[in-house]
């Protein structure tokens, strides 16, 4: 890969992260106009965004996120106030510019200008607004209605583009803008690094970098002028007022026009600058065909090869967590001391007992081995914050286009997922979201009649379960219509039992291909495709769906993953011998073992008071049939855990610590066991039990 | 030779302390240094706390030894002072340098 590649993929990568970050923060800004923290960081992501693309040279993408800068500074400067319209307003914003960052890396730079254009002249009106009226529904009327006052002060375009041996003079640029500064404001100012040579070729006494400055100013020109006084004639320095079409140090009319006649028009080049560049902009193909040398659908084939390929590139790339690769490292590290140990056993002739020692070093190098290659594996898997919040917001994009009023909670983004996982189940569940707010969620006239709050919750939930990993998307709308399914099931010649129809069926009913109830195709979902591809998708994972739908109460989609292997945070602790480890998502406490807190019921019946509660508890002797330990001695510890539905006490022999786990599969090395859901390799070789909650609960209170 | 307006130290973390003015009269003294103490590590670390002043001459020296860095080296720049930050915002070279 050459420097340029490896810079293109940074910004791709970053510009990924800067897009999540700023419709994140957007979302969350619409719930909460007064966030601060959240309009720096809304601030932050596109300053860097416009910044990074400038330096891979994609203007146009810089251009438009520039504006979208300079409105968010209004509202920073609290000159804009936070609409729902204006968030909705960013938001496109910023589809847009991932449009863009998507066609430039799938090869294509290019955009249409007019589109270009219209998007920025877009944003200029907004720029042009000192206030936007939030419930004013036609806005582009309130845009245009709003008049231009022209600002006190001048406005100054300042292009510096010295001679090499300025430094020789004695003079420095910095002090020249040091000067002009103290004249006004700047409202831009962008340097040029273009003309810096590399390094080994640089004369350190010569000045290659140039600038552009827009000053706002009340001083006349001459003023401003007499600032380069002593370098004007030797110096490249064009001072031009533009005074007339800027206001707030945005250029009113630059919306409308061209980007060529908008830099002509600022004298920033001239019209053979403009014409050269265009000249230069002609595409390779383009001229290839016109020579003949190749033809159209030649040309054609060749760029589609090269838009899949670079896309294919793009999406093969990751980016990887430090602490992920500090691991590695020094995993490698230790790979590297054990066989210079075994080579140092080799060599020392006089070890005694040379084959136990290599037993034991050869013992350890592959234990050390097996951990760096689970932790290798580990570099892939992603969390499902960013695919989350994508869920957020179409969720709001499509509650927003119906009507419907929707709270999202989230739960679990922490929870990790192989990249190719996340990819292949993030159109499913689009799909499933879309689903639940278009056809669960009702309006909110439609809620309040049956009483429910007007606003719909929809649900993003992901955890781990024994050897799997579950993903949750729910609604607390209308339930799935099973009298309909059922009608429009026995019109398609579905088969459906005569009896109750249970969840299982009634997945299987949905699922068949171009099964809809829907009378109302909305442009979102209804149109009887989706289901069954989302079933699909999910199969070829190894995976299934469930579906779970009360009426009035709400439906709720479950997809379940099958896990390699996951890192978990564990709490480590030791029963009759035997290392276990509890996943610390359901560990509310722990505490000595007192023989006061506990009260007997029935037969061995006992309760714990925890935190002014009493909960049941529990001691692991009861998956294994043992006998229930002597819960009178003294040196026992309880581990108090909640999964969700039910809190309880376990009752055990030490506490140790907590750390972070990979999680085997036993079934691939022994069978499944109820209550345990893997197993881990402890850093002294031993094995330890990995605990499942819900199984753990399931044996306690069902059994009993 | 002129005098040394600026010195630079390295602290027990590795990070180079530049402390004083940094300016073209000391241009060759920079080049040496980051010839010599910079140029085969792969993490370099500056910290521009103690910087009062820094010129447009050093400024684009220590941005073309930046470029030159390929990307496997990792480049930081911590703790920029006031008067540096404000030189850098001046003539918008923070982003070439950081």
């Amino acid at each position: 890969m050459n420097e340029l590649d490896e810079t293109l993929e940074i910004f791709f990568a970053e510009t990924e992260d800067l897009i999540k970050t700023s419709e994140e923060s957007l979302l969350r800004l619409e719930s909460a106009p007064e966030a601060r923290p959240d309009l720096e960081k809304l601030f932050r992501a596109v300053h860097t965004l416009k910044s990074g693309s400038a330096m891979v040279g994609f203007n146009h993408i810089s251009e438009y996120t520039h504006l979208i800068e300079n409105l968010l500074d209004r509202l920073r400067d609290g000159k804009l106030p936070i609409t729902r319209h204006l968030i909705s307003f960013l938001l496109e914003g910023i589809d847009f510019i991932r449009d863009m960052v998507d066609k430039c890396a799938g090869g294509d730079a290019g955009i249409e200008p007019a589109v270009l254009e219209a998007q920025k002249a877009q944003v200029n009106r907004f720029l042009g607004m000192d206030s936007i009226n939030q419930e004013d529904a036609d806005l582009s009327k309130t845009i245009t209605d709003i008049p231009v006052e022209a600002e006190k002060g001048h406005y100054y375009n300042i292009d510096l583009i010295f001679r090499k041996n300025l430094f020789e003079s004695g003079i420095d640029p910095l002090l020249l803008l040091l000067n002009l500064k103290e004249m006004g404001e700047f409202i831009e100012v962008v340097s040029n690094i273009s003309e810096l040579p590399r390094y080994e070729e640089i004369d350190i006494y010569k000045l290659y970098i140039s600038w552009r400055v827009i000053l706002k100013s009340t001083a006349p020109l001459q003023e401003i002028e007499n600032v380069f006084m002593f370098v004007k004639d030797d110096n490249n320095i064009e001072i031009d007022e533009i005074t007339d079409r800027y206001k707030d140090g945005i250029d009113l009319k630059a919306g409308d026009m061209t980007i060529g006649e908008a830099l002509i028009e600022k004298k920033g080049i001239t019209k053979n600058d403009l014409d050269e560049a265009l000249k230069k902009q002609k595409k390779i193909g383009e001229i290839l065909v016109e020579e003949k040398k190749i033809d159209k659908e030649a040309l054609q084939a060749v760029v589609t090869m090269q838009g899949e390929s670079r896309s294919a590139y793009r999406k093969t790339s990751i980016r990887v967590d430090v602490a992920k690769i500090n691991y590695l490292v020094n995993l490698a590290e230790e790979i590297g001391v054990g066989l210079s140990r075994m080579q140092s056993i080799f060599s020392d002739e006089e070890t005694p007992n040379v084959l136990l020692d290599i037993e034991q070093e050869l013992e350890n190098l592959l234990k050390v081995n097996r951990e760096f290659q689970e932790r290798v594996a580990q570099v892939r898997m992603f969390s499902l914050k960013g695919t989350f919040q994508r869920f957020q917001r179409i969720a709001r994009d499509t509650a927003l286009d119906q009507n419907k009023q929707i709270k999202t909670i989230v739960s679990g983004i922490e929870t990790e997922l192989d990249k190719e996982v996340i990819e292949c189940i993030t159109n499913p569940l689009k799909h499933l979201v879309r689903n639940c707010v278009d056809h669960g969620i009702e309006s909110p006239e439609e809620r309040i009649a049956k009483g429910k709050s007007e606003e719909g919750i929809i649900e993003l939930r992901a955890y781990q379960k024994g050897g799997q990993i579950f993903v949750q998307i729910g609604d607390d709308g209308s339930g799935l219509n099973i009298e309909k399914i059922r009608q429009r099931a026995l019109e398609m010649e579905i088969e459906v039992p005569d009896e109750e129809i249970d969840n299982e069926t009634l997945m299987q009913i949905v699922c068949n291909p171009g099964f809809s109830t829907s009378s109302n195709v909305t442009k979102l979902s209804g149109r009887g495709v989706g289901m069954d591809v989302v079933k699909t998708e999910i199969e070829k994972l190894g995976g299934s769906l469930k579906i779970e739908t009360a009426k009035d109460k709400g439906t709720t989609f479950t997809l379940v993953l099958p896990l390699t292997f996951a890192l978990t945070e564990a709490l480590h602790f030791r029963e009759k011998g035997r290392s276990y480890l509890v996943p610390l998502w359901g560990l509310v406490g722990t505490e000595k073992f007192e023989q006061s807190n506990m009260r007997s019921f029935g037969g061995d019946e006992k309760l714990y008071r925890f935190r002014g509660n009493y909960l049941p508890i529990m001691s692991l002797s009861r998956v294994y049939g043992d006998e229930m330990p002597d819960i009178n001695s003294q040196k026992r510890v309880m581990i108090f855990l909640d999964t969700g539905r039910q809190g309880f006490g376990l009752i055990v022999d030490e506490v140790l610590d907590c750390r972070q786990i990979v999680v085997k599969s036993l079934e691939s090395h022994y069978r499944n066991v109820k209550g345990i859901s893997g197993a881990t390799i402890m850093g002294d070789g031993s094995v330890a039990l990995v605990i499942d909650l819900f199984d753990l609960e399931e044996i306690f209170f069902n059994k009993t | 030779m002129e005098t040394r307006q600026f010195t630079v130290s390295q602290d027990a973390e590795g990070t180079f302390r530049f402390k004083g003015k940094v300016t073209i009269h000391n241009l060759e003294y920079l080049k040496e240094f980051l010839d010599a103490s910079l140029a085969d590590l792969k993490n370099i670390c500056l910290s521009m706390e103690e910087v009062v002043y820094a010129d447009t001459a050093s400024i684009q020296l220590l941005i073309a030894f930046r470029k030159a860095r390929s990307s496997g080296v990792n480049w930081k720049i911590t703790n920029i002072s006031p008067e540096l930050e404000k030189i850098l915002k001046l003539n918008d070279l923070k982003k070439e340098l950081i």
